[in-house]
């Protein structure tokens, strides 16, 4: 097809030289159109144009606009075309926005502009996670550090700055914390309460609040201290520091302490802070798992010392029948007097876990039992599982193929699983332990046992997994202590 | 006391936003989520470094000063009379001033290598370009930065010693800066252009236009030109890419005086120039910004930009708090709209001091106020005031002198804070020309870039050396 060129001139129009730089690209962008421009009809405009091939009118103005396009002929009639649209009608008038700026990314962006706040909560990746929270700590927050893999150098250093100003740093590695009522990180939906939780471990946290609300009563802070926060470093700093604040708050009757067992150096700084507390009238229960009576030397007879989780929870729902409140709701915790199947020969004892804390607890308690040599425990938390991984509360997938392996193994008599729901939790945890549990490669004579940690408020609802793992043949404990206890009871029978 | 149930809680959401989710599931909890990303190098002493600044009042009170210095200036024209005489360095051998960071000759680009030979023509220092090139490879005539001789020039922005400049002097301080007179589009020597008719416009330039406008300033007493760039903002100028009202303004000002001063053929050639030129203004509006900003530099402590510019290759800035030095890294691409027949690959690498104005908080930072200028991006006037609004992130303060009719009359955002570009990896928006990278050719398009970051870390990072902080 030949080449033609076709042009218009519109009188007395004025387009500023970015509307005719954009309407010439536009034009050329057709198909079929080799060459187009738009242009003020200045002689040296008119004179580029012929250059280019294009036809210029005698008539035209430099106040006129030109539209001058070279190419095929019905390039050419379509081209125009659009340019008398785009230069003819009125443009619609732009409502134009006093504006909204863009979404904050930065703390003292944040604050700049005004914007107040109580608490940072900080999960980013761990090599920038200490400067994060350096700059909350800066701007008079209160520091939550989900983040792990802080040095201790820099644990220490931000703690020290926090306890200058007042400020708590919950963390790092800590999951879970509830303050004023407001859910942070991976929490369990609970009723409001006097009883307070403050926790060196996130799935052990979850564990005592949970099982409080199981029973009736409620919450009316958790806080995190961070797995290493009672480490000899690291003094047990957020723990005294909380333990402080608690003391002095009106809402709490009894507090639940909850981690591993502190350093040897580091226990009678916490028990001190912890007489504090009942000289103000509260009652501190401490659950420090796996300590056993001997690891006290120190007097602690102002502490109740527990020895499960759940049996901190129930000490500290039945000291507030002490202290004349009682409980706001009724207990949904049955004392389960389970038969426990007694398998028909011996084997391995495998206990597949979510939450660290159960995990721990289970093997201190299994070796109480003398059962450490025939367990198998796996913390599926543990970073060598989770290296470019969700973590399995959020997927739990990994850990269940495990369990399902082990249900089809003629070595194990007693498999042993967590189930942890919550915010932040998957929304349908059994999603692939069902899969493994409904499996035919499962022995019907492995004994399963296993406990689900959470309330029915929580999204995925206690009493309905609860249900559907009943169904599925597993033997559902109330506690994580009691699931081990059946274990125990089972393999004893056996053996 | 934070645990109060009455105070609910106020969480910032930095991480996995899955965390804020948890946390807004309960009413009396206010949650923002925020964007957060590493540092833009992903080293995490560069996050360290930030935070310390950030938290140091002696920083925020530095800047203070600085930035109150800055407000305070008071840019008049005083004169318009040759380099020489005002630049004593171009007296005193064969030097000839470019614009940008410094940057040795055998690395300069096209149109800058051409602007110099085009100075030397118009000197005499030889007689034909390859000469010309000589002295420049031999190093018989030397360059240097604009800005370490006290001027600034747009694109090429070459000074030499009989051109006429603008004399621009901060009423406050008595501090001086000077700038070329704007020769207009098309092949002009800040482009690159060498030929004989543009070395004779130089020379009409040198000889009539303006010893013209000298007389004229002389005459009026000088000019204030804060009050010029106000009312050029109200007019849909930003005074670096749009200059056309500011142009017309100082036109208005000085036609009278020149009328009245000059032969009527005279007045009649030097009148026509100057309407001409729709960015006559624009070397005034650097000159002034420049006063403005001298007037911060020199703050120990302060991490306030004090100018931005370009040499073709590089982007360099400086601030209050490290003197003399140059922070610089690759220009970055400029994205925008080409005229017919050009393209990216015909692009010269940004050049000009002329980011000096955005450095001022005009150009881009008020590009609120000229928003046919993000037609070249394809954006709407929308975008224009968020890109203005953009800028505050990243500012110590506004300039109450230039306010801007879309903001609701809000001031323009002005004192780049180098913590905060560091912080936010928001980088100054620039508006400006693209050049062909051949010298001669002239503009061949225009849009948007963007400072470099690295520059501002780098500038953070020697003031925090200097402190003896690390």
């Amino acid at each position: 097809m030949s080449s033609t060129s076709r042009s218009e001139v519109f009188a007395n129009r004025y387009l500023d030289s970015v509307a005719l730089l954009r309407l010439s690209g536009d034009l050329e962008a057709i198909d079929g159109v080799l060459v187009a421009t738009a242009v003020m009809a200045t002689p040296a405009n008119l004179a580029r144009a012929r250059d280019n091939g294009i036809a210029i009118p005698t008539e035209a103005q430099p106040n006129d606009v030109f539209v001058g396009v070279y190419g095929d002929a019905d390039a050419c009639v379509t081209a125009l075309t659009l340019a008398r649209e785009r230069i003819t009608p009125p443009r619609t008038a732009d409502r134009v926005a006093a504006g909204e700026p863009d979404a904050p990314v930065s703390l003292w962006q944040h604050a700049r502009r005004g914007g107040a706040a109580d608490l940072a909560l900080i999960s980013v990746p761990g090599p920038y996670a200490a400067a994060e929270a350096a700059k909350a700590l800066d701007l008079g927050l209160h520091v939550m550090l989900f983040s792990d893999n802080l040095s201790v150098e820099d644990e220490v250093s931000l703690k020290c700055q926090g306890a200058e100003r007042g400020l708590l740093v919950m963390g790092p590695d800590c999951g879970t914390a509830m303050l004023n009522g407001v859910p942070l990180g991976f929490a369990n939906v609970v009723r409001r309460g006097p009883v307070a939780v403050i926790g060196a471990s996130g799935t052990g946290m979850q564990e005592v609040m949970s099982r409080v609300h199981n029973l009736g009563s409620g919450i009316s802070q958790a806080i995190g201290c961070g797995g290493r926060d009672i480490s000899e470093r690291i003094g047990g700093a957020t723990m005294r520091q909380a333990l402080g604040m608690i003391g002095s708050d009106d809402a709490t009757e009894v507090v639940v302490l909850v981690s591993k067992p502190p350093h040897p150096s580091v226990l009678p700084g916490i028990l001190d802070a912890a007489r504090v507390v009942t000289s103000k009238g509260k009652h501190v229960v401490a659950v420090f798992v796996g300590l056993g009576d001997a690891g006290l030397a120190t007097d602690s007879s102002y502490v109740h010392i527990a020895v499960t989780l759940a049996d901190a929870a129930d000490r500290a729902v039945a000291l507030l029948g002490t202290t004349g409140s009682s409980t706001t709701g009724s207990s949904t915790e049955r004392s389960a007097h389970e038969q426990v199947a007694v398998p028909t020969r011996g084997g391995r004892v495998r206990g597949g876990f979510v939450g660290g804390t159960f995990c721990h607890e289970a093997g201190v308690l299994l070796a109480a039992q003398g059962l450490q040599e025939r367990s198998d425990l796996i913390d599926f938390g543990d970073d060598e599982y989770t290296a470019g991984r969700p973590h399995p509360m959020i997927e739990p997938s990994v850990r269940d193929r495990w369990i399902g392996d082990a249900l089809a193994d003629p070595e194990i008599a007693v498999v042993l699983f967590d189930v942890v729901l919550g915010l932040g939790a998957h929304f349908d945890p059994l999603i692939t332990m069902r899969v493994q549990l409904a499996a035919p490669t499962r022995r019907p004579d492995v004994v399963v046992v296993a406990h689900v940690c959470g309330t029915d408020l929580d999204p995925q609802n206690r009493s309905a997994v609860s249900a559907e793992l009943a169904a599925s043949g597993v033997h559902v404990a109330g506690s994580n202590a009691q699931a081990v206890e059946w274990v125990a009871r089972a393999y004893g029978a056996a053996s | 006391m934070i645990l109060d149930d009455r105070n609910g809680l106020r969480v910032v959401n930095i991480g996995l936003p899955s965390f804020a989710e948890v946390a807004a599931t309960v009413a009396h909890a206010s949650v923002t989520h925020l964007g957060w990303r590493p540092p833009l190098d992903a080293d995490p002493q560069t996050g360290r470094l930030v935070q310390r600044a950030l938290a140091d009042e002696r920083i925020d009170e530095a800047n203070g000063r600085a930035f109150d210095r800055y407000v305070a200036s008071e840019p008049r024209i005083v004169d318009v009379v040759t380099a020489g005489e005002v630049i004593p360095a171009l007296r005193q051998s064969r030097l000839l001033l470019h614009a940008g960071p410094p940057i040795d000759e055998s690395e300069m680009c096209g149109p800058m290598r051409g602007a110099l030979i085009g100075a030397i023509l118009f000197e005499g220092w030889a007689a034909t370009p390859d000469a010309a090139a000589s002295l420049l490879d031999t190093g018989d005539v030397r360059c240097e930065p604009c800005h370490h001789h006290g001027a600034v020039g747009p694109m090429a922005g070459v000074v030499s010693p009989s051109m006429p400049v603008w004399t621009v002097e901060d009423a406050s301080s008595g501090r001086r800066a000077f700038t070329t007179l704007n020769e207009g589009l098309g092949k002009v020597l800040r482009f690159g252009a060498y030929s004989p008719d543009v070395v004779e416009r130089l020379q009409w330039m040198a000889s009539q236009l303006g010893p013209a406008l000298g007389r004229a300033i002389r005459g009026l007493g000088g000019v204030a030109v804060k009050p010029l760039i106000a009312q050029a903002l109200h007019m849909g100028d930003e005074v670096h890419n749009r200059n056309t009202a500011s142009s017309g303004q100082l036109l208005k000002i000085l036609a009278p005086k020149i009328a009245e001063l000059e032969t009527s053929t005279a007045a009649a050639s030097v009148l026509a120039s100057v309407a001409s030129n729709d960015h006559f203004f624009l070397n005034v509006s650097m000159a002034s910004s420049k006063v403005m900003l001298d007037a911060a530099s020199g703050e120990p402590d302060s991490t306030m930009v004090t100018a931005m510019a370009r040499n073709g290759v590089e982007f360099g800035i400086r601030t209050a708090g490290t003197g003399d030095a140059w922070f610089c890294a690759p220009a970055l691409a400029v994205e925008g709209l080409y005229f017919p027949g050009y393209g990216p690959t015909d692009a010269n690498p940004d050049l000009g001091d002329s980011a000096i104005t955005e450095t001022a908080g005009l150009g881009g930072f008020s590009m609120a106020a000229a928003p046919a200028i993000v037609g070249f991006v394809g954006g709407t006037p929308a975008d224009a005031i968020a890109h203005s609004l953009r800028m505050r992130d990243i500012t110590i303060g506004v300039n109450p002198a230039f306010t801007i009719p879309a903001l609701g009359f809000a001031a323009a955002a002005a004192g780049i804070d180098t913590r905060l570009v560091v912080d936010t990896a928001i980088l100054p928006v620039i508006n400006t020309g693209i050049a062909h990278r051949e010298a001669g050719v002239g503009q061949i398009g225009a849009g948007i870039t963007n400072a470099p970051w690295t520059c501002f870390r780098d500038a953070l990072r020697a003031l925090d050396a200097r402190r003896g902080i690390t």
